[in-house]
């Protein structure tokens, strides 16, 4: 470890405190920030849908008017996508597709420094039209026009916010693939890249093929808004049917950029935990990249209640049913690395097994709403919230959690504490249940989304999920206890902290120095990889 | 960071920029793709609204369809707006004529502008109008009530299994801003 020592050497002037992290262009100390910046925007997510749920505690309106209750569903909803999940994923990719792949550090370091440090200013942003006079937009994280463009001078400062949000996002996405394809280890083929980095090459090509058209669809609102053309304007010739599609053209990519880097998350965990290589390596590579293909040719299935062609239903229908296949192949990999496994269950294990099976859930009840007729039921009820919630909040959430607890030991050289850390998972996988599966029921008995205010015969079952969602909020002070212990302070975690972990992370100590790879590893040691047994 | 490498980075970031920058050009391209899909579907009675002048055309008289037209009030228009009838029995390729009631219930002047579609949309290239008072903007006094004429005739191609053709107004506030004060938005 010579060379590290000589790299800390040539650092020694770095700055120090504050101005460390506003300067930095280290990939670990950049990965840290978007890590600590996705748990405050977890909370202040989770604050609002807190709200929600009081809210709907009783039938009536209790302790909000109606446009601040669809101000909190659609805050809710932009918060945890743009502010939660996807940077806790380009903050897990920061910290280790650099160590996964024996590189010294991102390809484009200072980039990497800007894509962090819009996110702060465009959540400040997006934030402060809460406080506006006239009100934030309460039109849903998708922001249909005409309702969307009827927010008042909150409006442009939402839209430049998302602005902002897509700069970042592409910059990271940009930032990923130039690190992966450039910098791998000598040795280190494609086909022998960690699945995790294999997950996040691919997303990173959706952020990039589909935040720009996020920001064109935001802009031609703006444009409609303030300038006078009528892209979404019926009394103009334009259509708002129209925003819908240009939308959904981002927003199915979105929710797979939303759970893509889940999937290679929990293709690390589990093989370490089985004591097993990945099942099915190649397959899992093809599953991903066919997902991400499919991707682009489903959206409208978003729509089917616009009303659009016969032909366009089916079409929309069976290539939404088709991702069943690869999703499918890649639940039945996982499980099939756990068959015969020396399996142990330690936390992260908790959350990956969790994951298959909830997960598997939500894509259960995204087939049964790929089927056109029985849409027309679903679409805009209390199921399509328990759908997204299985896959978003049990399945991307859950992985975020499981890889924290998994690569915490490697970040901060302590173990965290087991027990508490448990009690995490037992409180968030039980909770979490009690919150998102009777809205399946609700669903289907009709009540609607994005609604302050239900009939008194599903005052039982909202008070149901209400009581998950509390416990559920409460839950996630124990992850920040857990995390907050175990940079303090912990038993000493070794360099391969888990016995059955493979991959070059595992190879440099814990915690891992500030500068690593500063050599590319021997290749020999890309060899002790886990996923090459097949 | 050798340069050989620095170079390598910049290319395939610069090339990557460009795909960005092509994606958001391919979300403003996505509005004539929509507008073209909708003529060839005749889905929001798109490409069908230009004014059928002269028809030479036979009537067939051994068929009735039954159309039937629907008024909505878009948001921020101080409107009463109604069919005059709800409903004509029509023979392909007769020309008949129907009417709209509109009142302005403001005290400022309104100007308002109509927007037709079809149920189903495969019908709307069946429909021709002659005279329609979405052509053209209109312009309403403070408290002025108008009939507004709509003639039109099916084509006789109109497929045979189209028996009801729904024909939905939808009037909409187009006064300019700062003109009035009647926009309910």
């Amino acid at each position: 470890m010579s060379t590290v020592a000589v790299a800390h050497e040539f650092h020694a002037e770095q700055p120090r405190g504050i101005w460390r992290w506003i300067t930095t262009t280290n990939h670990k100390d950049i990965g840290t920030l978007y890590l600590c910046f996705s748990l405050l925007m977890f909370f202040v997510g989770g604050a609002f849908a807190m709200l929600i749920r009081a809210e709907l505690w009783t039938p009536g309106m209790q302790l909000m008017d109606p446009e601040f209750f669809n101000e909190m569903t659609a805050f809710h909803g932009l918060v945890m996508i743009f502010g939660a999940i996807m940077p806790a994923f380009v903050g897990l990719a920061n910290w280790m597709i650099p160590m996964m792949i024996g590189a010294p550090d991102m390809a484009l370091p200072r980039m990497n420094n800007w894509s962090f440090w819009i996110l702060p200013f465009a959540f400040i942003l997006l934030l402060s039209t809460l406080f506006m006079p006239g009100g934030a937009a309460g039109a849903g994280w998708t922001m249909y026009p005409p309702l969307f463009l009827q927010t008042g001078m909150a409006l442009p400062f939402q839209i430049f916010a998302i602005h902002l949000m897509g700069i970042s996002s592409v910059m990271g996405g940009i930032n990923i693939i130039a690190t992966v394809l450039n910098l791998r280890a000598p040795g280190m083929s494609l086909m022998k890249m960690p699945m995790f980095v294999w997950a996040w090459l691919i997303t990173a090509y959706l952020l990039i093929a589909v935040m720009p058209v996020l920001a064109g669809a935001v802009t031609m609102m703006l444009m409609d808004k303030y300038f006078g053309t009528s892209f979404f304007n019926a009394a103009g010739g334009g259509d708002p049917v129209l925003y819908q599609h240009v939308f959904w053209f981002f927003g199915h990519p979105e929710v797979y950029i939303m759970i893509l880097p889940a999937f290679g998350i929990i293709s690390e965990i589990i093989p370490t935990f089985a004591r097993k290589p990945l099942f099915g390596y190649t397959s899992m590579v093809f599953a991903i990249a066919s997902i991400a293909f499919l991707s682009f040719i489903v959206w409208a299935h978003h729509m089917f209640t616009v009303g659009m062609p016969l032909a366009a239903d089916l079409f929309f229908m069976f290539t939404t049913m088709l991702i069943a296949v690869p999703t499918g192949v890649k639940v039945f990999n996982w499980t099939a690395t756990m068959w015969r496994g020396a399996l142990t269950f330690e936390t992260p294990m908790l959350f990956a097994i969790a994951f298959v099976f909830l997960f598997t859930i939500g894509g259960f009840s995204g087939v049964m709403m790929a089927l056109v007729p029985a849409d027309w039921q679903y679409h805009q009820t209390y199921f399509i919230v328990a759908h997204f919630h299985y896959v978003l909040v049990t399945g991307a959430a859950f992985a975020i959690m499981g890889a924290v607890y998994y690569w915490l030991p490697k970040w901060t050289g302590h173990m965290y504490n087991e027990t508490l850390a448990k009690w995490h998972f037992w409180l968030s996988a039980i909770s979490a249940n009690v919150l998102y599966f009777p809205m399946h029921f609700l669903g289907l008995a009709g009540m609607p989304r994005r609604i302050p205010d239900y009939p008194l015969q599903f005052t039982d079952l909202n008070q149901v999920v209400s009581v998950g969602a509390f416990v559920f909020g409460a839950a996630q002070l124990l992850f920040v206890a857990c995390i907050i212990l175990c940079v303090r302070g912990g038993k000493k975690a070794e360099a391969r902290a888990w016995e059955g972990a493979r991959g070059l992370e595992w190879t440099l100590p814990s915690p891992a120095p500030y500068h690593s790879f500063g050599e590319p590893p021997a290749p020999n040691l890309i060899w002790t990889h886990p996923y090459q047994d097949g | 960071m050798n340069p050989p490498r620095r170079i390598k980075h910049r290319k395939l970031a610069v090339s990557l920029l460009l795909v960005t920058l092509l994606m958001f050009g391919f979300g403003f391209a996505l509005v004539p793709m929509y507008n073209a899909f909708c003529r060839l579907t005749g889905l929001n009675g798109r490409g069908v609204d230009a004014v059928a002048a002269t028809y030479a055309g036979d009537v067939d008289r051994s068929r009735t369809v039954l159309v039937q037209f629907v008024a909505t009030t878009g948001s921020g228009l101080p409107f009463d707006f109604r069919p005059e009838v709800g409903s004509l029995r029509v023979h392909p390729g007769e020309l008949y004529a129907a009417s709209y009631y509109a009142a302005n219930r403001s005290d400022a002047r309104v100007r308002a502008q109509a927007v037709v579609s079809y149920a189903p949309g495969r019908a709307a290239r069946y429909v021709h109008k002659t005279e329609c008072f979405c052509f053209t903007q209109e312009n309403f006094a403070p408290g002025e009530v108008r009939q507004l004429p709509v003639k039109f005739y099916l084509d006789p191609a109109l497929p045979r299994d189209v028996n009801v053709v729904t024909v939905a107004y939808t009037y909409y506030n187009v006064t300019p801003d700062g003109a009035t004060a009647a926009r309910g938005d």
